[in-house]
């Protein structure tokens, strides 16, 4: 019986695949004990930059906020004064807010950005109890430090 | 601004169909009794001619033989243009500057001259030119300055 | 006509399109007219072509250079070519030249996202520069004046301000100075801007520099949804934009309106909204409770009121009066109207709450006897104790675009206008004479001559010492030269209320006969709305008497008033930008309002409030009661006031900028307002020993006011000028209602603490 014949070799053949990778280490790993690295470029959650001296890159232009696709972004800009110059020239971003439940991560705002300000960075884990918590405000997108983000604070835009 | 000084300005409006033509020569009425035209001044030409002070203002900064700030009893050009600085007006300006004690656009502490570089002054044929406030000097030489500030006091 | 259209008639080619416009057109009207873009800057279509920018440049066949298109007339033949090679050669050379020195600030720029610069670069322009040397550099932002931003780095030097100020407002408000590169337009030494038009500018800025500093960094184009609505300041109702960003006006823009404001717009309504949105709006009912005024529900308040007319009527007729209407819609003024009239039954309701009673605003209708493009095309204007700048702005410019065609221009008044230099005639004298002048007006040439004539007959006039007079020889000016007289009287919706019959009815009193009505008891309830009675009637006293002398006095007020203040019950309104419906401007003209905001808490249209009031008292109202009454007509001779007159007299004037209820919660127009002052003739001021910004009080037989005195020959010797509108100087309290002048003694105040150096 030619058929029962070539069904017996197909069935070994797939059981040999099965073998194979049987003593082979697993590609999946026991999130959340274990992590995996991510592609340099990944886009991950935003964050606002500061120059490397701690100035503030954002000045409230809302190019992002006109280019992003989901409509996530809220920007409220106030001026600068002498004494308190929050970013370089005039403005600065008085309120900054990113709706990480609409954001779609496509990274237009980053691309938008004039003044290089906005960056997505490494930082999947973005899951909330509440969808209070997953609007993004400027405290919690400024970066602490020149470079928390792990982008370069010496850039140029 | 003195009476005798409004009134030559008025004089001056009454030869022309618009106030406005009047504007550059009743400023020199007013360069030449106050020395320079401050704010006041020009607000007092304002005034006579009925024009506004924006107007008048921006007319007096146009031009640059009116001055805003003081300047000295003297006022000395040097023309800088082709013609004078191909025959020399940078070594002429620069004794000018010793012998003055100061710098293009500055007036002696004294009070005596104020020194300026001037474009074109017409005297091509002449270069270097100078300009002392009415006097025209033609082909100063270096040497020549001494001498030559020395006939304004 | 038929035969002569060929003659007046060209047709040419704009790229390769056959176009036939009138003669005298330019190419880039003609291009325009035909759809084909040519990218401008210097170029707008209310002023004549400059030719400045070079933005223009076509080919023209036959001719050798290019050519500016705005500058160019379109002729019979002519072959134009606005996408050439040269001609895109040229805008990108233009472009980069442009942009050596402008900055490229854009995303801080607050013209960023509607800048004509940043479209045409776009669009035109090179996408690079070969230029690489420093930009120039100015400090930024220049400020002047309190609404004027002035960024020297990104003008292009257009001139499109300076020309507004010289051709349309006619303030020269802003030039050029210094020359060649160095150039650059702004006032002298910077000083702050004095125009009341400056808006404009801001909006007529093709880039950057002019920026205005009450909207400044407030919101993006694409944050902005803008609402057609209507100014309701001074009566003009001129078209606006009110650009809303979550749920508040952030901006007023002129809207294009050929009919009323054309496109432009005076600065009290380009910064008159911030009141909306003040923090001190009213937001629940209040009613008066051991003397002082608690927060109450709806129904609690409306219950009251409701008792207390049920009340008022069981003990006879007309025993309630209603004053107000400037500031109600036309819906509400008819809603209001009808209550009072068919509900409650009362003869006794007016709007005209400032008039008093023996000049001459309460014997004719108020408002323009023509159409605004009528007056706009008139050959003479008299202004009789109008001060149009101050009080009716937008229509100045009608004015001032019809003296650039020839038309004369005549004043008579008791201070010298700020317009006075394009007036032919300037006639003044106190405020206590002018009706002599008005009557020699008649024999002056200028009007005689004149073939439409226009008389606008203002405030000052009417409500001085000798408005009727002044009104009969207005009159009889005017029918001499065959002209028209124009009551410019009224502001914000008195047209409306008028119209739709917030009048006095059958046996019914004016607005001053009710308050001396009240004072003597004839009244159970006062309904006030859309009005501040405490600070409008022109005699303090006639309010104060009238208040204690009725029993109730009910307010719809948005903020808590002088008026309110001394309420039993208010009720807390909505303003005009928050209410959908209708005002009538100075000339009749129905325009829309368009609800742009939401009202805080719990404040309610006038309307509603009326209806709501008028379902308690048995009657279910719908809106399809608004009944038109056309307004009175008539003039009527009065006794003209007699006896001595004082050495030194007070008059109260009009300002455009005030610190009043709406425009003193406004940025901007609260530092335009400045202090309250007085302006006092320097021979008066030598006599009394005043000096120019002290202090002086002024005091009358009823009372006096401290405010600064500024030294000034805009006024007339022997007359103090001082300004009503500013909150906490209570002019109205200097002088009570008497056809003769008032007469005042004007006193230097000595600083507290002695002068210091």
């Amino acid at each position: 019986m030619p058929g029962l014949l070539k069904q017996s070799i197909a069935l070994l053949r797939g059981f040999l695949i099965t073998g194979r990778y049987l003593f082979r280490p697993p590609v999946t790993v026991l999130y959340p004990e274990v992590k995996t690295r991510v592609a340099p470029r990944f886009k991950g959650r935003h964050w606002l930059t500061r120059y490397a001296d701690g100035v503030e890159r954002c000045v409230g232009c809302e190019l992002c906020v006109i280019v992003c696709p989901s409509q996530a972004i809220y920007v409220r800009a106030a001026e600068n004064t002498p004494e308190r110059q929050v970013s370089k020239g005039e403005r600065h971003a008085d309120q900054f807010q990113i709706n990480m439940l609409r954001c779609i991560f496509c990274g237009f705002c980053e691309e938008a950005c004039p003044t290089g300000s906005i960056v997505m960075g490494q930082d999947y884990e973005l899951a909330g109890y509440s969808r209070a918590s997953l609007i993004y405000t400027k405290p919690m997108l400024t970066e602490p430090y020149p470079g928390a983000s792990g982008r370069d604070p010496g850039r140029e835009v | 601004m003195t009476e005798a000084a409004r009134e030559e300005i008025r004089r001056l409006a009454g030869l022309y169909e618009h106030r406005q033509s009047a504007l550059i020569p009743a400023l020199f009425v007013a360069q030449q009794e106050a020395g320079y035209l401050s704010p006041a001044v020009l607000e007092s030409v304002a005034e006579v001619l009925e024009l506004p002070v924006t107007e008048v203002t921006s007319v007096a900064s146009f031009y640059g033989l009116f001055y805003l700030e003081p300047v000295g009893r003297h006022m000395v050009h040097v023309c800088t243009n082709l013609s004078c600085m191909l025959n020399g007006c940078q070594r002429l300006l620069s004794r000018m500057q010793e012998v003055m004690g100061i710098q293009p656009g500055e007036t002696t502490p004294d009070g005596r001259f104020s020194l300026r570089a001037a474009e074109c002054l017409g005297a091509c044929e002449e270069a270097p030119a100078v300009l002392v406030d009415e006097d025209r000097w033609a082909a100063v030489s270096p040497e020549g300055v001494e001498p030559m500030l020395e006939r304004y006091r | 006509m038929a035969a002569e259209a060929p003659r007046t008639a060209v047709t040419l080619m704009i790229d390769g399109r056959g176009i036939t416009v009138p003669k005298g057109t330019t190419v880039y009207q003609a291009a325009r007219s035909a759809g084909v873009d040519i990218p401008i800057f210097c170029y707008h279509d209310r002023m004549p072509p400059l030719g400045a920018c070079r933005m223009c440049l076509v080919e023209v066949q036959k001719m050798s250079k290019l050519q500016t298109a705005c500058t160019l007339e379109a002729s019979e033949g002519m072959v134009v070519s606005t996408t050439s090679p040269a001609v895109r050669a040229a805008q990108e050379s233009m472009l980069e030249l442009l942009l050596i020195n402008h900055p490229l600030d854009c995303p801080i720029c607050d013209k960023g996202g509607e800048c004509p610069l940043q479209d045409q670069a776009f669009r035109y322009g090179p996408g690079r520069s070969r230029f690489i040397e420093a930009k120039r550099d100015h400090a930024k932002p220049l400020s002047l004046g309190p609404v004027l931003a002035l960024d020297r780095e990104r003008c292009i030097l257009c001139w499109r301000c300076v020309r507004f100020g010289e051709i349309i407002a006619g303030d020269d408000a802003l030039k050029g100075f210094e020359r060649g590169f160095a150039s650059e337009v702004g006032t002298p030494r910077a000083l702050p801007v004095e125009s009341k038009f400056i808006g404009n500018t801001i909006a007529i800025c093709p880039v950057g520099a002019l920026t205005s500093r009450t909207y400044r960094f407030r919101a993006r184009p694409w944050d902005i949804d803008p609402v057609a609505s209507t100014c309701t300041y001074c009566g003009v109702g001129c078209s606006v934009w009110l650009d809303v960003r979550g749920g508040e006006i952030l901006r007023t823009r002129a809207r294009e309106e050929p009919e009323v404001n054309d496109a432009w717009l005076c600065d009290l309504g380009f910064f008159g909204h911030g009141y909306v949105a003040a923090g001190d709006r009213l937001t629940t009912p209040l009613v008066r409770r051991e003397g002082r005024l608690q927060e109450a529900s709806w129904d609690e308040a409306l219950d009251l009121v409701a008792e207390r007319l049920r009340a008022s009527a069981e003990r006879g007729p007309g025993r309630v009066a209603f004053l107000g209407g400037r500031r109600l819609s036309n819906e509400d003024a008819s809603a209001a109207a009808g209550f009072f009239r068919d509900v409650v039954g009362t003869p006794h309701l007016d709007h005209r709450v400032d008039a008093p009673p023996d000049g001459a605003s309460l014997g004719v209708s108020w408002g323009l006897r023509s159409s605004l493009e009528d007056l706009g095309r008139g050959d003479v204007f008299v202004l009789v104790g109008c001060d149009i700048t101050e009080e009716y702005p937008v229509l100045w410019l009608r004015i001032k675009a019809a003296i650039d065609r020839g038309a004369s221009l005549v004043i008579v008044h008791a201070k010298r206008l700020e317009i006075r230099r394009h007036a032919r005639r300037e006639l003044l004298d106190r405020h206590d004479r002018l009706a002599p002048l008005v009557a020699a007006l008649a024999a002056d040439e200028t009007v005689a001559s004149g073939e439409r004539v226009h008389v606008l007959l203002g405030r000052l006039a009417m409500d001085g010492p000798d408005g009727p007079n002044l009104l009969r020889s207005a009159d009889s000016l005017v029918r001499r030269v065959n002209g028209t007289l124009h009551i410019a009287r009224g502001r914000g919706n008195d047209f409306g209320a008028q119209r739709f019959g917030l009048l006095p009815g059958e046996g019914g009193m004016a607005a001053p006969g009710i308050l001396q009505g009240a004072a003597a008891g004839a009244f159970d309830l006062l309904y006030v709305a859309g009005s501040d009675p405490a600070t409008a009637v022109t005699d303090g006293a006639a309010w104060e008497s009238a208040r204690s002398g009725v029993g109730f006095l009910v307010v719809h007020e948005a903020f808590l008033s002088e008026t309110a203040q001394a309420a039993d019950v208010v009720l807390p309104a909505l303003v005009l930008p928050e209410k959908d419906g209708t005002v009538t401007n100075l000339e009749g003209r129905t325009l829309a309002l368009r609800a742009a905001v939401k009202g805080p808490g719990q404040a309610r249209a006038d309307r509603e409030i009326f209806d709501l009031l008028a379902a308690r008292m048995g009657v279910v109202r719908g809106h399809d009661t608004a009944t038109r009454i056309e307004p009175v007509a008539r003039i009527e001779p009065a006794a003209a006031g007699a006896g001595a007159s004082p050495s030194l007299i007070v008059v109260v004037a009009d300002r455009l900028f005030t610190q009043g209820s709406m425009a003193g919660r406004c940025r901007g127009l609260i530092e335009l307002a400045g202090t309250a002052h007085c302006l006092i003739h320097p021979a008066d001021a030598a006599r009394a020993g005043v000096t120019d910004l002290g202090l002086v009080e002024m005091v009358t037989e009823h009372a006096s006011v401290v405010v600064q005195a500024r030294v000034s020959d805009v006024t007339l010797p022997g007359q103090v000028l001082v300004h009503r509108g500013y909150d906490g100087v209570p002019v109205h309290a200097l002088a009570r209602w008497s056809p003769a002048p008032a007469g005042v003694e004007v006193r230097p105040v000595a600083p507290p603490g002695g002068e210091t150096p």
